[in-house]
């Protein structure tokens, strides 16, 4: 049975619609490890939000919209994490496929209940579900599809919904979530950062 | 294949780069022993720095005889201060059967000493110390400045399009070991612009060149140039694992500066390029904080380029220094 840890553990990331359009990215932390989630060309896939080149970390907001390349030598990545953009590979490092392959970012897991994306780091474990246990997850999932989606008019229940539910509702669907990020081994505490995720917004950009 | 896949052991553990055990044995192994620049003399004769906590004085007498002392804690000891031209740096005076073996100044500098001390000629006219700090181990700082081809993605519109569009062609690298030296062919428009400057501000330079160049000297310092003529010597002092301060100077020299006009314009330009050069330095703190952050989340080691070669030296160094006998 895998140790259960911070990297074993799934953790709530944002609502599927927030990474509905293509290049749409959260990010997140899980102790000192940056993540993120990125739809890239309608595949919505998980890594480790760090470059593999020269360690910088790849998407600094907390989400938003656009490729996933690195910003200090402008390497971008495929959905399996593969380099494909390399400035000056002609030259400066003549990358082939295997080469090129040894370079994929380190993946991360991503598990779907109902409309709620939560993430893993670690590639291997036990499921959200089984995480989770079955009934919450059954309820979670149902919940969540009642959760307003972006752009959607909110109408009051027929049931006699009062409005302050309905407020409610909206507030929850956009539920915000506190991780306190660990320093990594050997480091100081202050090398913590800690993280308040806010939920990619309705606004974010959107691609050209 | 030009790409350098690096196997562990050729450059230093990546928890180098955050723990407060490395950056002990660093401040023992490597502040504690190496030649560390420490400045250029104005007229008070004296200069002081701090780097992993260990704080050094050095002061020049009457007679122009050089001293000093580095204070860890209560703990003083002497240094061994000397000069390549007006550039001072020192060490800790070394101690024990095997101090003759100690390298020295020259030594430590080779092959740089004798163009740093053609440079530092032009370290006149100072303007007011800087000092810039950076949520970064100074190690990633140090690999920054010896990366050589950043300045498309983080420069864009500073140094890129200041150096010839065909840099890659123009750019020239030297590796000696743990010291290096790259220079950059000034675009047409830039060497054009310091020629005016030239003209107008009549500038001292200690060689006709086109260029921008640094020279890095293991393991903290950097003296850049232009157009052979502005100098500004480079320092990144460790203040914690995560944090330091890059500390620069800037010189521009002139051969004369008579007339109120003349030191008027002066004055103004110099302003000019210590705007200029905060602005570079701020396109780089945010890469070097980003590398601060992602490095301890990474699984791999990462891979060199043909222009990153600088940067596995800059490790091969540290390694070798650190595995120093403790003193």
């Amino acid at each position: 049975m895998a140790e259960d840890t911070p990297d074993t553990r799934w953790f709530f990331l944002c609502a599927a619609d927030d990474l509905a359009n293509p290049n749409a990215f959260v990010t997140t932390r899980v102790g000192a490890i940056p993540l993120v989630a990125q739809n890239i060309k309608g595949e919505v896939v998980a890594f480790r939000n760090v470059c593999t080149h020269r360690f910088a970390v790849i998407h600094d907001a907390a989400s938003g919209c656009g490729p996933l390349r690195c910003p200090y030598h402008g390497w971008s990545f495929d959905a399996a994490g593969v380099p494909v953009g390399l400035p000056f590979n002609p030259t400066d490092f003549q990358l082939d496929a295997e080469g090129r392959r040894r370079l994929a970012l380190n993946p991360a897991s991503l598990a779907m209940c109902g409309r709620l994306v939560f993430i893993r780091v670690a590639v291997e474990g036990p499921g959200l579900e089984a995480q989770m246990g079955a009934d919450v997850f059954a309820r979670l999932a149902a919940l969540s599809n009642r959760f307003t989606r972006r752009g959607e008019l909110i109408d009051l229940d027929p049931a006699g919904e009062r409005i302050e539910t309905a407020n409610l509702r909206a507030v929850v669907a956009a539920a915000a979530l506190r991780l306190e990020a660990l320093p990594p081994p050997g480091a100081a505490d202050r090398f913590a950062r800690a993280w308040t995720f806010h939920p990619a917004h309705a606004d974010a950009e959107t691609p050209a | 294949m030009t790409a350098l896949f690096p196997e562990t052991g050729a450059f230093l553990p990546h928890h180098h780069f955050w723990t407060e055990e490395a950056f002990a044995q660093e401040r023992e192994r490597v502040f504690g022993r190496c030649w560390l620049y420490m400045g250029v003399f104005d007229a008070s004769g004296a200069l002081s720095a701090e780097m992993a906590g260990l704080r050094f004085a050095v002061r020049r007498d009457a007679d122009g005889r050089l001293s000093g002392e580095r204070h860890d804690g209560a703990r003083v000891r002497p240094l061994e201060v000397d000069r390549c031209g007006a550039l001072v740096f020192a060490r800790v005076a070394p101690e024990g059967a095997d101090s003759h073996l100690a390298p020295t100044l020259a030594e430590h500098l080779h092959p740089y000493a004798e163009r740093l001390a053609a440079m530092s000629v032009n370290c006149v006219n100072p303007e007011p110390p800087v000092g810039i700090p950076f949520q970064a181990n100074w190690k990633a700082l140090v690999e920054n400045t010896m990366d050589d081809f950043h300045g498309s993605t983080v420069h864009p519109d500073t140094i890129h399009p200041a150096v010839h569009p065909d840099w890659q062609t123009h750019l020239a690298t030297e590796r000696h070991g743990a010291n290096s030296d790259s220079r950059w062919v000034l675009a047409d428009g830039t060497a054009g612009w310091w020629a005016k400057l030239d003209a107008k501000l009549r500038l001292a330079k200690f060689a006709d060149e086109p260029f921008y160049r640094h020279i890095f000297i293991f393991p903290n310092f950097y003296l850049a140039s232009f157009y052979g003529a502005v100098v500004i010597p480079h320092r990144v002092d460790p203040v914690a694992p995560d944090s330091s301060v890059l500390r620069w100077q800037l010189f521009l020299p002139t051969t004369r500066l008579d007339s109120p006009r003349e030191r008027a314009f002066h004055r103004s330009t110099a302003a000019y390029l210590v705007t200029s050069a905060i602005g570079v330095i701020d396109e780089d703190r945010p890469v070097c904080e980003a590398v601060q952050q992602g490095r301890p989340a990474i699984l791999g080691n990462g891979v060199y380029g043909r222009r990153e070669r600088r940067i596995l030296d800059f490790h091969a160094a540290m390694l070798a220094q650190l595995a120093g006998a403790a003193a």
